[in-house]
């Protein structure tokens, strides 16, 4: 039987070989310390999420959800009567990952879930969406959803909620966007309505909120516990975001599903128009800090997932084009032995690699940054924080972006035939164009990580590649390579240092992408002193990289804001 | 009513996937060349065990014969949702079907009155498809082979539908009995055995599997029970045929082709 872990080569390697658990285990586990903890042993804790990476996440994304995705695709969702009803074989999905006791998988253990780290849950996510792109939307963004009440809702709240969500009884929504407030979420407009003698920290059992207003393109609007950003501060007194605070609602009478969207892709999950009626919501954390803070823990969390929805699908795409390539015989061969299918080929498989390295990293940095908070140690939880929040809107774009891309060439590679409904790179090609644009565009994303690439948050990690004692020659002399290109970086990194903020978010995504192009032929050459293979694929990246990093630095210097207009 | 089902697992080369020789010169399977897994038929029995137990309740046990390292799968039918595992403690690569069944028919009678026992139709190390009959010879009990599913159990009956050629048909077999499992489970979707159950996993990593000796049960040398033995294997590379083209347009061509290939050319 195909298992979509153990069959990934790459993801195994990384999940096997490259991840420092020692480190991530130490920091997130409490081995020896807590009498809850599971584990006795570090080996004994990875051993648990790699095998239950293979079993049952590989097992039912292989054989249960890959089979029914084109069903789910061609069915999507209806809305009968304010009702929202999900095609069967996403039901049939929700069930097996229901009776896997897989929907709690970051939730903590002391509330029914697995409490695994971010790392294994991003895996499990790429996992799913290479099946089925449309169900990571409700299996991949639970987590988010569940670690923002975790992390900052009252006990209560996490006892009445959390629990729920681990059986996967429940599953979760959030409720930012409004028709008027997409990017700009400061301009959110739903009000909520303070209780009656209330204070500034809510307890829910005296009294509630009343939220009021319209959300917009919301996944999954049809959950049961949807946490929404409202208005709950006088717009005269405190505007704008600062105006905002987080609320939990659960699914009641008073939130209607208005319409569902008819979109593109994923079609197995519905997209809800919301309309909230004197809802009552119960308060998370303090008032006020709605976007500042929570909205932009969800945010880190959602865009790690979505980063890892986009892997899944582009390793689908790789997966389907290799097969086809392999099959289909024109001129009396195989097309892949020609030679632009097989360079396409080989591009593929380099940036879908390319940006699985970025995405574990982040994922292994993310995992050291929430140990080191709940550990309270403050210098690591402060510097991993900072690169966390650089290399998440990185991470997202640069997985989206290549996934889009080898969407495209696997389109390509499938002639004709990749354009009907017969193959499933048609759903992929239509799946995959939503994730660079959810969660924050890949412009947001550029805007994010700007300033915090000129700030230097994120040299130190280019730094520790670059110091790292090398014994294999070939990969020092690779290395090598790549000292070039780090200087044209670092020469524009300055070179913006007091640029014009206009001129800088211009040419942002040039040093973004010079950025990611350095980074990761480092983490490929790190990749290649545990894998041979991986030689290859380094050279590879290298080769390609150094003239669009070249390109690159030339548009960082000389870009134009001038709009072209023939009228003007 | 609740059934009560025991299911005999094994754990089997993996032959999906092969490069190369994976036997020796002396017609020996290479250390290493191999890796094992769950024999898909046995993953079969289980499931249907685990549906009589959704449906009707009732107790699973899972027994396999092999060294502990050899009876992973013990742990995996756990996972999965069986209540108890047993492991009798003997090197299943050196036992035929025969001794197997007599350890087995001790085991499956020191579990609490199982209705049915169940297991794979044919497994990959063999493919003799014996087991389950020689196991119910041996207990004195009914057997039905090549089932696909179990509809009911009721009355002290069990009905199971089993593949026959061109079609299937429905046997009615009194408790207990033992069935082996074909391919399919009869249904569109899910077609897959389930999967681990994650919260299981965790928990269960570690839960201790009883053990069986041979001694435990009833059997002082369970090799001497051995009378069928593999003397050796050989394998048979396939045959490469070769393809040829031809432009179809080219009449002379083609005939001079199809009168090479007639001569056997």
């Amino acid at each position: 039987m195909p298992n979509f872990y153990t069959d990934n080569r790459d993801l195994a390697f990384i999940m096997e070989h490259l991840i420092d658990w020692d480190a991530l285990i130490a920091m997130k586990e409490r081995i020896g310390e807590d009498s809850d903890c599971p584990y006795g042993s570090v080996e004994e804790a990875r051993t648990t999420y790699l095998e239950m990476l293979r079993d049952p996440v590989g097992e039912l994304a292989a054989n249960r959800f890959a089979p029914r995705a084109a069903e789910v695709d061609e069915q999507g969702c209806r809305l009968e009567n304010g009702r929202v009803i999900l095609s069967e074989p996403t039901e049939r999905n929700l069930k097996d990952l229901r009776d896997a006791q897989l929907m709690g998988m970051t939730i903590p253990r002391r509330y029914g879930g697995l409490q695994f780290p971010e790392t294994v849950y991003t895996a499990a996510i790429e996992v799913v969406s290479q099946a089925d792109a449309s169900l990571m939307n409700f299996f991949g963004l639970q987590g988010g959803i569940a670690e923002t009440i975790a992390e900052f809702a009252d006990e209560s709240l996490k006892e009445q909620y959390l629990p729920r969500m681990s059986t996967g009884e429940f599953t979760g929504a959030m409720a930012l966007t409004e028709p008027d407030a997409g990017s700009d979420l400061a301009a959110v407009q739903t009000r909520a309505k303070e209780p009656e003698g209330a204070t500034a920290t809510q307890d829910p059992v005296t009294g509630l909120w009343k939220i009021s207003g319209t959300k917009r393109f919301i996944t999954n609007g049809c959950g049961d516990v949807i946490l929404v950003l409202a208005r709950s501060e006088d717009p005269a007194k405190k505007g704008g975001g600062r105006g905002l605070s987080f609320f939990l609602v659960e699914k009641n009478p008073c939130v209607t599903v208005r319409r569902i969207e008819h979109k593109m892709g994923i079609h197995g999950v519905p997209t809800c128009e919301l309309a909230f009626d004197e809802c009552p919501a119960y308060l998370i954390g303090t008032r006020g800090m709605g976007l500042a803070r929570y909205t932009a823990w969800l945010m880190l969390a959602a865009r790690l997932a979505i980063g890892a929805q986009a892997q899944g699908i582009a390793q689908a795409a790789l997966v389907e084009a290799l097969k086809y390539a392999d099959e289909r015989e024109q001129f009396g061969r195989p097309i892949r032995q020609f030679a632009q299918v097989a360079a396409m080929l080989s591009n593929m498989r380099m940036y879908t690699e390319a940006s699985r390295a970025l995405l574990y990293k982040t994922c292994e940095i993310v995992d050291l940054h929430q140990g080191a908070e709940a550990r309270g140690l403050r210098e690591e939880a402060k510097r991993y924080g900072r690169m966390a929040e650089a290399l998440t809107p990185i991470a997202k774009y640069y997985a989206t972006e290549i996934a889009n891309r080898v969407c495209y060439d696997a389109i390509q590679i499938h002639g004709g035939n990749g354009y009907m409904k017969e193959y499933p790179v048609e759903r992929l090609y239509r799946d995959v164009r939503i994730t660079n644009i959810y969660e924050g565009t890949s412009q947001i994303q550029i805007n994010w990580a700007l300033p915090r690439l000129l700030r230097g948050d994120l040299d130190a990690l280019i730094d520790e590649e670059m110091n790292r004692s090398v014994a294999d020659p070939e990969i020092a002399e690779q290395r090598g390579r790549v000292r070039e290109p780090l200087a044209l970086l670092r020469e524009s990194q300055q070179f913006l240092q007091n640029a014009d903020p206009e001129y800088r978010e211009l040419v942002a995504p040039h040093l973004v992408d010079m950025w990611v192009d350095v980074y990761v032929c480092l983490l490929l050459l790190r990749q290649s002193e545990k894998w041979d293979y991986k030689k290859t694929v380094a050279h590879r990246f290298i080769d390609l990289m150094l003239p669009r990093v070249r390109m690159n630095r030339e548009y960082v210097g000389h870009s134009h804001l001038i709009e072209l207009n023939p009228k003007a | 009513m609740s059934c009560n089902c025991v299911v005999i697992v094994r754990e089997v080369w993996d032959t999906r996937d092969l490069i190369g020789s994976i036997l020796d010169e002396a017609g020996h399977i290479k250390p290493g060349a191999l890796q094992t897994r769950f024999e898909p038929e046995d993953l079969n029995a289980l499931e249907v065990a685990l549906r009589i137990k959704d449906q009707q309740g009732g107790k699973i046990t899972a027994i396999a014969v092999g060294a502990p390292r050899g009876v992973e799968v013990l742990r995996e039918c756990l996972y999965r949702g069986a209540d108890a595992a047993v492991q009798v403690d003997a090197d299943a690569s050196v036992l035929d079907d025969r001794a197997l069944s007599v350890l087995l028919a001790a085991a499956v009678k020191k579990t609490d009155a199982p209705d049915l026992v169940l297991t794979g139709t044919s497994v990959v190390d063999g493919e003799n498809a014996m087991l389950g009959a020689m196991l119910a010879a041996e207990l004195a009990w009914d057997h039905v082979a090549w089932v696909d599913a179990v509809e009911a159990v009721a009355g002290g009956q069990a009905v199971v539908k089993r593949a026959i050629e061109m079609g299937y048909e429905t046997v009615q077999t009194p408790l207990p009995s033992v069935i082996s499992i074909g391919v399919a489970l009869l249904e569109d979707d899910p077609r897959s055995p389930r999967p681990a159950k994650a919260m299981l996993k965790l928990k269960m990593k570690k839960t201790p599997i009883p053990v069986l000796t041979p001694a435990e049960l009833g059997v002082a040398d369970p090799a001497a029970l051995v009378t069928t033995r593999v003397t050796r294997r050989e394998s048979v590379p396939p045959r490469v045929i070769e393809s040829r083209q031809v432009d179809p347009e080219d009449v002379a061509a083609l005939k001079t082709m199809l009168n090479e290939v007639l001569k056997g050319k």
